[in-house]
């Protein structure tokens, strides 16, 4: 029983509270009435969806600084997880975008940014199949994952920046009381479930990794190469 | 005030929890336990 | 020479370099300047004769052509490099690969921003539009929109170029990356053309600036670690 089942384990607890409370318990949603429940499922999504990608970029950075196989296997691991909740995410705005807007799809600038990001990362994954040579395939993943997160925040302020249909972000303070505590139990239990996901996912990447490479054919680690453009 | 609605609640709540358990199946059997 | 001097003529040898290769071989750039052209007139067929969509969606047309034109234009721009092994020479030589890369994305970028100038009279006839705002905006707009696109365009396309036989990897990467950038281009195109009203032009401008500061110099810190596996 490794720290990833328990974390898994925990997820899906909180996360069926979390949403049992949001469903049966709260009271339905101001403007848009049962509807809006909706809320407890893709808020939590959304916040952990972004919360993976960062663990992404991270795992990418250190990918490059340390060439060694357990952050590339987090790279990958981070990433699938991230596209999988992002896919969630697109299906469950577009639920959500048809009782409230009348359409399946609205050109809403932060629902289509996320699909947008779907792709990117879709593409991130299928580009790190077709490597074979393991040293490349880190190095490239790890580019790649770090120029495609810069996108992120861009997705993120786009609510802010430009003009939408789609609702301010539900952070707990601009959502009544009541509907505080489902909100959060979810969010945590998602995001506890994420954990174990990638823990899960990790390992076995790790172990497939290990099998085909020999480690001592991995890239230098940055800090062993000095500074480019000083004088060697 | 939109009235009802409780199909896309099912839709989305059911599609999220589905996927999410078939995804933590194929995560968590580990395909490597023949290596052990 | 201080290092900033030194460093400075290496970026501009090779700037001079790709940009010579580029003239030499200027037919091609005709053909590029064509393929351009055929994009827009396809999407003006798709459209129909409804010339107020034409006018409304013109920023829209030019970016997409430009877009497309910019897969086939980079993935030469990297070919020409591995084919001779000339990317391998250049890394042997005492330059940081960052110089390499300002020096590669820059004339990528100059290139771009050539044919999307000579794409803007064809565009103006097909969409019936002139330049209602500052033609000086304008330029500035295809310059801005040209560099965002150079330069995850030029990294996207070394990391592919090595990849066995993955033409279609290049544009699937690059596509939505430069989404949010290739938004602001076609409204602030959209606006200098057909008139700005509310003068929204200047945020769109802003995220022009923003993206590019934010990816030149990523992608070129990037560059150096691709090239050297």
């Amino acid at each position: 029983m490794k720290w990833f089942h328990i974390s898994a384990v925990m997820g899906v607890s909180l996360l069926c509270i979390g949403h049992g409370l949001g469903l049966f318990v709260a009271p339905p949603e101001a403007m848009m009435g049962d509807v809006g429940r909706i809320l407890y499922v893709h808020v939590p999504t959304a916040w952990v969806a972004l919360v993976v990608y960062l663990i992404s970029f991270g795992a990418a950075v250190g990918s490059l600084w340390f060439g060694r196989l357990t952050w590339d296997a987090t790279v990958r691991a981070s990433v699938e997880v991230g596209v999988v909740l992002t896919a969630l995410l697109v299906f469950q705005g577009s639920v959500w975008a048809r009782p409230t807007w009348g359409v399946w799809w609205a050109w809403d600038p932060r629902l289509t940014t996320t699909a947008i990001m779907m792709i990117t990362y879709v593409a991130i994954l299928i580009m790190r199949n077709a490597i074979q040579d393991s040293p490349r395939r880190l190095v490239i993943t790890a580019v790649a994952t770090i120029v495609a997160f810069v996108d992120v925040p861009i997705v993120y302020f786009s609510v802010k920046w430009w003009k939408s249909l789609h609702q301010d972000h539900s952070s707990p303070d601009t959502v009544s009381d009541p509907m505080i505590l489902p909100l959060r139990l979810a969010a945590i239990g998602m995001l506890l479930l994420a954990l174990g996901l990638i823990g899960a996912r990790r390992k076995t990447e790790l172990d497939r990794l290990n099998q085909e490479v020999d480690p001592a054919s991995l890239p230098e680690p940055i800090e062993a190469l000095s500074v480019p453009g000083e004088s060697e | 005030m939109i009235e009802g609605g409780w199909g896309y609640i099912w839709a989305a709540y059911g599609v999220t929890w589905m996927v999410l358990i078939l995804y933590g199946i194929y995560v968590f059997k580990s395909p490597n336990s023949h290596l052990q | 020479m201080s290092p900033l001097t030194q460093s400075a003529h290496q970026v501009l040898s090779i700037l001079k370099k790709d940009l010579l290769i580029e003239w030499r071989a200027r037919t091609r750039v005709l053909s590029l300047l064509c393929f351009t052209a055929i994009i827009l007139l396809l999407f003006s067929f798709a459209v129909g004769p409804d010339t107020a969509t034409l006018r409304r969606h013109c920023g829209g047309y030019l970016w997409l052509s430009l877009l497309f034109c910019s897969t086939a234009m980079l993935s030469r721009s990297l070919r020409i490099e591995e084919e001779s092994g000339a990317m391998d020479s250049l890394l042997l030589a005492p330059i940081s690969p960052i110089w390499i890369f300002l020096g590669k994305a820059t004339a990528n970028a100059i290139e771009l921003f050539i044919i999307g100038l000579m794409t803007l009279p064809i565009c103006f006839a097909l969409c019936d539009v002139a330049i209602a705002d500052s033609a000086w905006r304008l330029l500035v707009i295809i310059a801005l929109g040209s560099a965002g696109l150079a330069a995850p365009g030029t990294l996207f396309a070394t990391i592919t170029e090595r990849i066995q036989g993955q033409v279609l990897l290049m544009p699937l990467l690059l596509f939505p990356l430069v989404v949010p950038m290739l938004l602001a281009a076609v409204k602030s195109t959209s606006l200098i053309l057909t008139g700005d009203l509310m003068d929204e032009g200047g945020d769109w401008l802003t995220l022009l600036v923003f993206f590019n500061a934010m990816y030149w110099p990523l992608c070129g810190v990037l560059f150096e670690r691709v090239v050297e596996v």
